[in-house]
């Protein structure tokens, strides 16, 4: 779990350190240095005239582009994507799922809104909100998160079923607690432990589907450097050259294995009966 | 060495030889628990047809004995000495087949929770085959026969309707007559019954216990029974071992170790049953605090595709409750107690009726209305484990009734330390978490949250059915102690007629979802006049203890 942690904090910080850990500019089109295999070494020269030696640590695509730096801005995409759909999916399910649970009336409705939801296949549903809105990010983030909500609602809606029979709650009902508080003090920090795992998951799920958008073409414009789109450029050429496309998948790779770990081991830690375990 | 199938044995055979014969068995714990080893130099005995029990408080050992005489002691736990032999077949080294051979033919067990011990996703009936598919080369119809006639064995009215039952749909008296017929259908040398009878009512107990017994004489089955309850001890052992912190300490046959015993450890135990004779107590003659009339209670039925009848809990229950007098609620699992104990706390709102609480009908009050109300009724629950909120502290559970109504937190707290007095418990104990205490400690813990609110009522349900017997007598002392120090008002809803005759002043007998008898606990346990009420007499284990309570 540390190391877990240690791998995302790593990749997280290359993210915002990317302007000044790459000599390149993420855009920039260098014809004459096109494809490029890992680790290849080129000589540029400077405005002043100076030549020096620079090295692509991870090749160059077809426009000649760096890879490794296309890479790192794409973490600030990719990254950004994960924490906001993690968020605003968990926000939305846990009010909607509170409200099913809690107004029985309301319960079959959304519920149902909620089944009709999950019953077409994430990525299609993502792949038609993403290309209709297109927008990019903004738009990826919202298709995505409309697709995770009927989990998170589900997920939420049973907890909350189950914490709300369990004698302490009832114990606090009889002392006197409002529904308000009661939802505060025990019903919402009950729906923690499963909901962090669930929502470290959306986490990655996001990651992995703003780079299936990408990939697709109905995500972040091709400009914009995210592992989906670099992947995507890489691929016409993925016999040749595979680095363009196995570089930016291993990121993907490590980032969503990192964020799995992670919401296993916040999931103990949140939890006082096995925290002094750790 | 194996001249005898494994499957089939005779049970009318001639054999002096024991059906469980245990020899200086050491089991070791883990390191970093209470002790080294969880059973130490243990040496027991069962003959074939014979009852012996094995008595002890939780954790003493005595079902790391069992499961290592199953062959199924958890990788935790090592045998590091000793021999146990299974009508003369060693237990201790042999390999996982020849066990898995053994066990349901010439072994057996009973757990004590019949309603996770069989397979939700199974009907009873092929769970039952399923043990004769797995040791005989019997075709579908003669097992199926087999089957038949072990549940009739097992005490069944009607074999073929739980056949072919799926166990969510009987009782747990039935479900534990399956778990039976499972473990007798092929006759085995040893039963082993690990606390079978604990989960049950007391009538279902005594059919059980009978039919335990009954087994054990005409199949010349040697059992080994292990519980912690001398009344259930008394009424079915042969012989009787002690155990404490994985030792035996005393054992002999069940009279003489009844009536005279050596050991501290086996008097505790005995002391520790309750007495059926209710002392003698005062009337009682504060003012009328809670008075039900008429209540009802009946759920809709709620089926997917059809309408059905609803399920009726309760009906038409008249309650009286007086300050500082105890109130006994009685009856078994279904008759419909604990539902006029949630009627009477409004944690449900009753169909028809009227509870008054100090004069004002809170019967259909809506939450609002009723929140400033409840602080002047408090409950206890049955299951301690699920009762404190498992991600707050203690304190902050206890505290929380006082803070809804406006108390500071300064004196809230101080007066959750005073409560830790009360219930006998440090005042640290109020900054950990709920899973650091014992069943006993938690039931405490509960009576402290309920009280701290300083109600005029305190509803009981249940509230040492989960406990061992030893930790019982404990809180039901404490629950005496408070009832008379602060003058409560206590409806205590119990199974169990030995709770209720420790400390209730009145009893109310349920039955159906009706009351069917109260009055006076002395005059009711001295001339019971329902038969139902007399049935749960007859039923009470250990009557044959001469044990004042």
């Amino acid at each position: 779990m540390v190391f877990a942690a240690l791998v995302l904090a790593a990749i997280v910080a290359m993210g915002i350190a990317a302007p000044w850990l790459t000599p390149f500019d993420p855009a920039a089109i260098a014809p004459a240095s096109r494809n490029l295999v890992t680790g290849a070494r080129e000589a540029v020269r400077a405005d002043d005239g100076s030549v020096r030696e620079v090295r692509h640590w991870m090749g160059t695509d077809t426009l000649g582009r760096d890879i490794a730096t296309r890479v790192l801005f794409g973490a600030r995409v990719s990254l950004s994507v994960g924490i906001a759909v993690a968020a605003l999916a968990t926000a939305f399910g846990v009010a909607i799922g509170l409200i099913a649970g809690y107004l029985r009336r309301l319960d079959g409705p959304v519920m149902r809104i909620m089944d009709g939801l999950m019953a077409i296949p994430g990525i299609l549903l993502a792949l038609a909100l993403a290309s209709v809105w297109s927008g990019g990010v903004a738009a990826v983030i919202a298709a995505v998160v409309v697709t995770e909500i009927p989990r998170v609602v589900r997920l939420v809606r049973a907890l909350v079923l189950a914490l709300r029979e369990e004698p302490y709650v009832e114990a606090a009902i009889a002392a006197g607690t409002s529904t308000p508080a009661l939802i505060v003090r025990h019903i919402l920090p009950g729906t923690w432990s499963p909901l962090i795992v669930q929502a470290t998951y959306i986490g990655a799920t996001a990651i992995l589907v703003e780079a299936i958008l990408s990939f697709l073409g109905v995500g972040v414009p091709p400009e914009t450097p995210t592992w989906g789109n670099i992947m995507a450029q890489g691929r016409s050429l993925f016999r040749v050259y595979p680095h363009a496309v196995l570089w930016p998948g291993l990121f993907v790779a490590l980032t969503v294995l990192a964020i799995n770990i992670l919401g296993d081991g916040l999931r103990d830690a949140l939890d006082p009966r096995v925290r002094r375990e750790l | 060495m194996h001249t005898r199938p494994p499957a089939e044995r005779d049970p009318s055979r001639d054999d002096a030889r024991a059906a469980l014969s245990i020899g200086d068995l050491t089991i070791a714990l883990p390191p970093g628990g209470d002790r080294d080893l969880a059973v130490d130099g243990v040496v027991l005995n069962v003959a074939p047809g014979e009852v012996v029990c094995l008595v002890g408080e939780s954790g003493s050992g005595k079902s790391a004995i069992a499961l290592a005489a199953m062959g199924l002691l958890p990788p935790a736990l090592r045998i590091t000495g000793g021999s146990i032999e299974v009508d003369g077949e060693a237990i201790v080294g042999a390999t996982e087949p020849r066990l898995a051979t053994l066990r349901g033919a010439r072994m057996a067990m009973v757990f004590q929770e019949p309603a996770t011990a069989l397979n939700p996703l199974m009907r009873c009936g092929a769970q039952v085959e399923e043990v004769i598919a797995a040791h005989t080369r019997d075709d579908a119809g003669a097992r199926r026969a087999r089957a038949l006639a072990a549940l009739a064995d097992a005490g069944i009215g009607d074999p073929a309707r739980i056949h072919a039952a799926w166990p969510h749909e009987i009782s747990g008296g039935e479900r534990q007559r399956v778990m039976i017929a499972m473990a007798q259908v092929l006759a085995p040398a040893v039963l082993i019954a690990d606390e079978p009878t604990s989960a049950l009512d007391v009538t279902t107990q005594a059919q059980i216990l009978g039919l335990v017994r009954r087994l054990a004489r005409e199949r010349a089955t040697g059992v080994l029974f292990i519980t912690h309850d001398f009344a259930v001890v008394a009424d079915i052992a042969d012989r009787i071992v002690v155990l404490e912190r994985g030792r035996v300490v005393e054992s002999g046959e069940r009279d003489r170790v009844l009536r005279d015993p050596q050991h501290a450890a086996t008097r505790a135990l005995i002391a520790a049953v309750p007495g059926l004779d209710p002392p003698p107590r005062a009337a009682v003659a504060g003012a009328r605090i809670v008075v039900a009339r008429g209540v009802s209670k009946a759920w809709p039925a709620r089926g997917a595709w059809t309408r059905r009848a609803p399920v009726i809990a309760c009906t038409d229950v008249d309650l009286e409750l007086r300050r500082g007098e105890a109130l006994g609620l009685i009856g078994e699992s279904g008759s419909g107690k604990t539902t006029v104990a949630r009627a009477i706390a409004r944690l449900i709102e009753p169909s028809a009726g009227a509870i008054e609480l100090d004069g004002v009908d809170i019967a259909r009050m809506g939450p609002s209305a009723l929140r400033p109300l409840r602080r002047k009724l408090q409950v206890v629950f049955q299951d301690p484990y699920r009762s404190l909120d498992p991600r707050r502290r203690v304190g902050e559970s206890i505290v929380e009734g006082p803070l809804n109504y406006g108390v500071s937190r300064a004196s809230a707290m101080a007066r959750a330390r005073e409560l830790m007095t009360l219930v006998h418990l440090p005042e640290r104990a109020l900054a950990r978490y709920p899973h650091e205490f014992s069943g006993g400690q938690r039931q405490r813990l509960c009576i402290a949250r309920a009280l701290a609110l300083e109600p005029e009522v305190l509803i009981a349900d249940e509230p040492v059915s989960a406990l061992d017997v030893s930790v019982q007598a404990r809180v039901l002392a404490l629950l005496a102690e408070i009832r008379d120090r602060m003058k409560l008002a206590m409806l205590l809803i119990t199974h169990d007629l030995r709770v209720a005759a420790q400390i209730c002043d009145r009893v109310a007998v349920m039955h159906e979802g009706r009351i069917v008898e109260s009055g006076d606990t002395r005059e009711v346990f001295a001339h019971p006049v329902h038969p139902w009420t007399r049935a749960l007499f007859a039923a009470v284990p250990g009557r044959g203890l001469a044990n004042g309570g």
